[in-house]
């Protein structure tokens, strides 16, 4: 456990700015696999428009730092709370639903928040999108000149310009999100309120005859996964600088699905497994150029055949009694 | 027995699904500390009467009074009943009904103190057996999310009460050495020990069993017996049981109810409901050849 924090401090040192970006972007699929597995692998409630709250969080930075001056910081929480507060409201109408219908209705309500941002042009730009500032160090920005009598980074600590920091610095950020956020959801397993999802999973009537409330147990479930999926969100405006709807397709939801089924549904480290996986092949098969998206297709298939239940199955908690 | 209080008063209780009557004006008083049959033709509304009983169907019309202890709790209520015009001019009421409304439900009933098995088993099978009887300690575990996340000394000593208490009836159920095995993987009749583990794990004073001996053999249905009458004994439950044994239902039940077409056609101790006419044309009539 502290071999991997120790490593995942150290890896970004030796990587080049390009691999500094896929493995950022890594992270940020690790955080939406974690969001969408509290979801789908724990309370078992199949949402196809997992990407509608990456979205939220995104523009919620985006049109936060456009009309309010929002910083990165403040974005965080504002952006995790916005993209909680429409999974609670998604979750309200949708929550008689099982399955298929279920799956049904939180596809419309991605392609309803995708195609809202792409066509309320006056707000948020459109498809031309809206541009996000990059994070700060405590204020300080990572630009090359300082603009706006804001204090540079590399000037504050006398060192010579490089791009490379404000990826670090992303980098360190997201990471250390990443981890709390694992903490977080294997902590949650362990916790009556992931037993109460996992038990809504397997029998909906049953859990009731227990005493567990169906309605707010399945509204925390959508909105913490949503929150989790906003906090990504975030991430990813202030890493790319700019976000319009493009990024926000049903592509990415069924990618975000993918990562989660494949991982192994319900499984912390499988999701982070399968993450870093679905960067990094897509990246290491560009030498076949045109066939790299049929590899990919292919290799998941096999994966799938050798693991139905995904790459690292859920695996139970043992529990003793304790000795007298 | 006359001084036994009751704990369940059933009130002209009926229910309509559409244009069917599944239960129509339905009166009867369960006593503390007694186990009590119900029993009647399949389609009699005996499960009907269950779902109503435990919160999973709201009925048409009449009155479900709990009184575990010294509170009456109506389960009607705790539904959500539907609004009426009179609630228009008192606030307090319609307010009430709408929280109910909202945040209303089976899970209430079982806060109450009722808890119920199924007529088809249904149990978490992808979690194990103890996380089952865990998961039925909702109400009583710590629930607060910030000191699950910190593991907090609280919360440590409430996991650890739960856990015991879980082995407690696991124990007494004969389900120890399975503890942490998939309860989908478990034999049938263990399966069927394992829903009641459940359902005593919410800690109940009303448990209502819906076919509790169906599929088990003559020795399984003969331990359950002994186990049903124990825990009237030891924990001081009230049994309310659905059952097609009628072996079972007479040598166990203080009283038994009858049920044919959504009415009581008979009440009463073992021996008067076997010598009633009405119970032996409507159900019994086989047994007696």
């Amino acid at each position: 456990m502290i071999a991997f924090i120790i490593s995942g401090f150290i890896l970004p040192l030796l990587l080049n700015k390009y691999w500094l970006t896929v493995a950022i972007l890594a992270l940020i699929y690790i955080l939406l696999g974690l969001g969408l597995n509290i979801v789908v692998g724990l309370a078992g409630l199949l949402n196809l428009g997992f990407v509608a709250f990456y979205a939220i969080g995104a523009y919620s930075y985006a049109l936060g730092a456009t009309y309010f001056d929002l910083g990165f910081w403040a974005a965080l929480p504002i952006g995790a709370l916005l993209a909680g507060l429409f999974g609670a409201l998604l979750g309200f109408p949708v929550l008689r639903m099982h399955g298929d219908y279920l799956a049904i209705v939180t596809l419309g309500f991605g392609e309803i928040i995708r195609l809202i941002l792409n066509n309320w042009s006056d707000v948020t730009g459109g498809p031309n999108g809206l541009s996000a500032p990059f994070a700060t160090f405590f204020g300080l920005t990572f630009s090359r000149n300082s603009v706006k009598g804001h204090t540079t980074f590399h000037d504050f600590f006398n060192l010579a310009y490089d791009g490379k920091y404000r990826y670090l610095f992303t980098y360190a950020v997201l990471f250390i999100a990443v981890c709390l956020i694992l903490r977080l959801v294997t902590r949650l397993q362990r916790m009556p309120l992931g037993r109460a999802w996992e038990a809504l999973r397997e029998d909906e009537i049953a859990s009731r005859s227990l005493g567990i409330n169906h309605v707010t147990t399945k509204l925390s479930a959508f909105s913490l996964g949503a929150m989790i999926g906003g906090i990504a969100g975030v991430f990813f405006a202030a890493l790319e600088g700019f976000v319009n709807p493009t990024s926000f397709t049903f592509t990415e939801s069924a990618l975000i699905l993918a990562i989660v089924v494949l991982g192994g549904m319900g499984s912390p480290l499988g999701v982070t497994i399968a993450a870093i996986l679905f960067t990094l092949l897509p990246e290491m098969l560009r030498q076949f150029s045109e066939y790299r998206m049929l590899v990919f297709g292919g290799l998941m298939v096999l994966v799938m055949i050798w693991r139905p239940r995904g790459l690292i199955g859920m695996t139970r908690q043992w529990i003793v009694r304790e000795q007298k | 027995m006359t001084n036994v209080p009751s704990i369940l008063t059933v009130k002209n209780l009926s229910k309509r699904f559409g244009g069917i009557v599944a239960l129509k004006n339905v009166n009867f008083i369960v006593n503390k500390g007694t186990i009590t049959a119900l029993i009647g033709p399949n389609g009699a509304g005996k499960t009907t009467l269950f779902n109503c009983l435990t919160g999973f169907y709201c009925a048409t019309h009449g009155e479900l009074l709990f009184q575990p202890y010294d509170k009456l709790i109506n389960i009607q209520k705790m539904l959500g009943e539907p609004f009426r015009l009179s609630d228009a001019i008192n606030p307090i009421s319609s307010f009430s009904k709408l929280y109910f409304k909202m945040f209303g439900g089976s899970h209430l009933a079982t806060r109450a103190g009722i808890a119920r098995t199924f007529q088809h088993i249904r149990l978490f099978r992808e979690m194990t057996v103890i996380e089952n009887c865990l998961v039925a300690q909702h109400l009583h575990a710590k629930r607060n999310v910030l000191s699950g996340l910190f593991n907090t000394k609280d919360f440590q000593q409430s996991e650890k009460n739960a856990i015991e208490y879980a082995y407690y009836w696991l124990e007494k159920l004969n389900l120890t050495p399975q503890a942490n095995r998939l309860a989908g993987e478990l034999p049938y009749g263990k399966q069927r020990h394992l829903e009641i583990a459940r359902a005593m794990c919410t800690k109940p004073s009303l448990l209502c069993l819906d076919e509790p001996a169906a599929g088990l053999n003559t020795h399984e249905s003969l331990e359950l017996s002994e186990l049903i009458q124990t825990l009237r004994r030891e924990n001081n439950i009230t049994v309310i049981l659905i059952e097609h044994d009628m072996s079972l239902v007479m040598k166990i039940s203080d009283h038994i109810i009858v049920l044919d077409h959504g009415v009581v056609i008979s009440e009463g101790s073992a021996q008067q409901v076997r010598q009633d006419k009405r119970v032996i044309e409507a159900y019994l009539g086989v047994a007696h050849e």
